[in-house]
């Protein structure tokens, strides 16, 4: 339409243009086919389009990484905080309850975990690699020694670098392609170990909350007992009560505070985040040492 | 390969895992677990190249198989045939022995070590049957009667079994033992009178291969020589054959089965046995002589193909320049090097233990076999260039067959099957560009030309598939390290991703069904405390789900345990 402004002299031109237009283009792609420029061109395509994917997968990998590794740092404060309540206020309470019946210990110390967020990055991600490292000829920069081997050949020599150029990006795809699923998987994981960790959290929260009310239950028999045995004017042994006055209930109140203790006693001593030692080994490390204990006494007493 | 692309996790043992691990150990080994090897995507492919790297070679994997193209070209070559077959010389115990040698390690030949077992084949032996008429009397009746200038000019009519009306051709001849007529068929001596002529071996077909069973240097077809030698055959009555069986005329005269011959025709039958034994003994002697020249030049052939392989073996696998790194860096320099080490090799231990016209003929063989080598090697270098465009639909084909993995038909192609097309198909195009030139000159030796020119043949195409592909014009090693590249990284991904899903949907019910677990093991314990009810129970249980192993198990051990201890520790 504009065209018919610039009257039919300048049509022809601009025909003439599109055509030699045409004709460059066509050279063009023959040339580039012949260099190997072609490979050459797919190569920084395909390179770019992998670099968006995996770019855009790493801002979301991190983001939601970042979610999960703040939350898990409040699960691990949390359990930390619970390991160093149970020693800390509940076997205190339960102790200075329990030594007004009989002299309990409790040994032992707690394992307070370290949480760091590369636990789950045992993998390296390394991303793409460099150009000069992938490329095996550039041309938007090709050396004079290679523009020269190019034309000596008749574009083998740059025709062979630029499929080698295309088939290095080609596998690099396919590695970053292995790159982003690890790093799916190391979300996966992530977000189980979240899970996990709040069933820890759970199990520290109910069984502290049984250990109070049984602790409570416990308290107010004990202390009804000795106020009976102060009503009744009876002697108290070192200030204690004998356990043999406490009522049934009450008695298995004491037995299950004394499991309950060594079950929590057990967890406080374990770390939730990294293996330490067998599992099997810990486990009968955990007998041994009731054991011990138990044995020493028996040998006292008789 | 297969590690490179990581393992499956089995479902069932992942299960049984995490079945076995108690809820508080459970969080450590959900972290800790490895869901896929610890290599990341780097190390792979540095390992991935490595594996490839030494695997790739297509040169590598085809220099045995293209020596046993050689060595199976030269044992079945036509004019060689017999003599390699005869001398237990097999392509595969060729490509052994070549394959092993080195300048150092003594390389002894161990062809004739047992011969024994070559002699097989002379050993079963039935004398009325297979064995007899298969391999030994193999010689035609006619064939006797013209060595004995007998022409069958009499025609006998006669009435055979069935009554039918028949036509024989004979004649008559004379008894070499008593001089008696004797007729060639049953009718014409019926007619005649006389008796029938019988074609005896005068030294029996089982005589001469006992005879003989043990001598390594004589064969089962040279044994089928000397019993059809013309003195060995004799015309005698069908009477005095039937007597004689299958012994010497010497044998059955002292053991009486010819008493009634008189003295002068028992003298005229020892005349005949000396007669075949002079001649089987001159005729056995020729026959060595030619199997231990046989053997000999089986052993030339072998031991001076052992170090000239040796050479385009190192220079193809290890590089031209391997083990001269000290005397030269030029390549070419070093190839003459290798030439002369092999000659060196060649002239100390082969040419010096030979003798007489085999040294000649040898030492003029080796000579122009080397030299040309020479010229052929550095004009190899040379000519590479011209080779390629010469040689370029060729090339093309024997690439195209290196990547193939089935034939036409869709049958799995051998590497073997690879190196023998390729070989075929170089030797038939390139090959005679490079070794026409010297073809002409060996052409002139007969028997050790053809040789000359299959081993060269053989050299030049290793050498030609080597240099393709060092030079990789196609860059089709890349694009097989490409595909195989990715096929791994595929294969690892799919693999990665099995076991994360996997691992998360069993860990997830894993901890759901444990927290459903404790959630009623500690309810119905809250509960109990809340009623003031009975404790213990729920207390095991949850000592139980956490696995935590309660020593006291009652109420009742526990006061025990409380009244005997002053203090009790946890």
């Amino acid at each position: 339409m504009l065209s018919f402004a610039w009257g039919p002299s300048s049509k022809i031109s601009r025909k003439s243009e599109g055509e030699s237009d045409s004709v460059r283009r066509q050279i063009t792609n023959v040339w580039n086919n012949i260099t190997g420029k072609a490979d050459f061109l797919e190569a920084q395509e395909r390179l770019n389009a992998i670099s968006v994917k995996y770019e855009s997968f790493k801002t979301e990998y991190e983001s939601e990484m970042l979610l999960i590794a703040e939350d898990l740092a409040i699960k691990v404060e949390s359990i930390n905080q619970f390991k160093i309540d149970i020693y800390q206020s509940h076997f205190e309470s339960f102790l200075s309850i329990v030594n007004r019946v009989h002299d309990v210990k409790i040994n032992g110390v707690n394992f307070l975990d370290f949480f760091d967020e590369s636990i789950f990055q045992r993998k390296k991600i390394t991303g793409i690699r460099s150009d000069s490292e992938l490329f095996k000829i550039d041309f938007n920069n090709l050396s004079l020694k290679e523009y020269f081997f190019s034309i000596f050949t008749w574009g083998f020599y740059s025709r062979k670098k630029a499929k080698e150029t295309l088939q290095e990006v080609m596998i690099e795809e396919e590695r970053i392609n292995c790159e982003i699923q690890e790093m799916t998987t190391q979300l996966n994981q992530a977000r189980v170990a979240k899970d996990s960790l709040e069933m820890i959290v759970m199990y520290f929260d109910r069984l502290l909350k049984t250990y109070e009310a049984l602790l409570s239950k416990f308290e107010y028999g004990v202390i009804a007992q000795i106020n009976k045995a102060h009503l009744g004017g009876d002697d108290l042994v070192d200030g204690k009560i004998s356990f043999k006055r406490l009522p049934n209930f009450h008695l298995e109140n004491f037995y299950v505070l004394f499991n309950l203790s060594i079950v929590l006693k057990e967890m406080s001593k374990l770390g939730y985040l990294t293996e330490q030692g067998e599992v099997i080994h810990q486990d009968l490390s955990t007998l041994e040492m009731f054991k011990e204990p138990l044995k020493n006494l028996n040998i006292l007493v008789a | 390969m297969h590690t490179l692309a990581g393992q499956k996790i089995s479902l069932d043992e992942f299960r049984e895992e995490l079945n076995n691990t108690s809820p508080l150990q459970m969080s450590k080994k959900l972290i800790s677990y490895e869901i896929n090897d610890q290599n990341d995507s780097l190390e792979v492919l540095n390992q991935i190249h490595e594996q490839l790297e030494s695997k790739e070679s297509l040169v590598d994997s085809l220099m045995q198989p293209l020596l046993l193209s050689l060595a199976d070209g030269l044992v079945k070559h036509p004019k060689l045939h017999g003599g390699f077959r005869k001398t237990k010389i097999t392509p595969s115990r060729i490509v052994n022995e070549v394959m092993a040698f080195s300048y150092t390690e003594s390389s002894e030949s161990s062809w004739n070590d047992d011969v024994a077992s070559m002699q097989g084949e002379k050993t079963y032996y039935d004398s009325n049957g297979f064995h007899r008429n298969k391999f030994y009397d193999t010689k035609p009746r006619s064939n006797t009667e013209q060595d004995k200038g007998i022409v069958r000019d009499q025609t006998v009519t006669y009435v055979n079994r069935k009554g039918k009306l028949k036509t024989v051709k004979t004649t008559t001849v004379k008894d070499e033992i008593t001089g008696e007529d004797l007729d060639l068929t049953r009718a014409g001596a019926q007619q005649k009178g006389v008796q029938q002529a019988n074609m005896d071996h005068v030294l029996p077909i089982n005589y001469l291969r006992k005879l003989f069973k043990n001598n390594p240097y004589l064969y089962r077809d040279d044994i089928e020589k000397i019993v059809g030698l013309p003195s060995n055959e004799a015309y005698i009555s069908s009477s005095v054959n039937q007597a004689k069986l299958d012994f010497t005329f010497k044998e059955a005269i002292e053991n009486g089965r010819l008493a009634h011959l008189s003295d002068e025709e028992k003298r005229r039958a020892l005349e005949l046995q000396r007669q075949a034994e002079e001649d089987t003994n001159k005729e056995a002697a020729k026959l060595m002589a030619k199997n231990v020249g046989l053997e000999v030049l089986g052993d030339l052939i072998i031991h001076s193909l052992k170090p000239i392989w040796f050479e385009v073996n190192q220079m193809v696998t290890k590089g031209v320049l391997y083990g001269f790194e000290q005397n030269t860096a030029d390549k070419i320099e070093a190839v003459i090097f290798r030439v002369r080490r092999a000659v060196a090799y060649i002239k100390d231990n082969i040419l010096s233990t030979l003798k007489g016209s085999l040294k000649n003929i040898f030492t003029n063989l080796i000579s122009v076999l080397i030299s040309k080598l020479l010229d052929f090697v550095k004009g190899f270098f040379k000519k590479i260039l011209s080779m390629i465009s010469d040689g370029f639909f060729a090339i093309k084909e024997a690439i195209k067959i290196l990547l193939k993995d089935k034939d036409a038909n869709g049958n799995k192609l051998s590497s073997l099957q690879k190196a023998d097309a390729i070989t075929k198909l170089i030797a038939t195009s390139i090959t005679p560009i490079l070794i026409f030139q010297f073809e002409e000159v060996l052409s002139k030796i007969p028997v050790f030309g053809e040789v000359a020119t299959l081993i060269l043949s053989g050299i030049a195409s290793t050498l030609v598939v080597w240099i393709l592909n060092e030079i990789d014009i196609f860059s089709v090693k890349g694009e097989i390290r490409a595909a195989r590249i990715k096929e791994i990284f595929q294969l690892r991904v799919q693999n990665i991703k099995e076991n994360t899903d996997m691992f998360a949907s069993e860990s997830i019910q894993n901890l759901a069904h444990q927290k459903a677990q404790f959630l009623s093991v500690i309810d119905s314990l809250d509960e109990s405390v809340e009623e003031g009810m009975a404790l213990n129970e729920h207390v095991h249980n949850v000592a139980n789900f956490f696995q935590v192993d309660i020593q006291i198990k009652t109420t009742d051990s526990f006061l025990t345990m409380l009244s005997e201890n002053k203090t009790i520790v946890i």
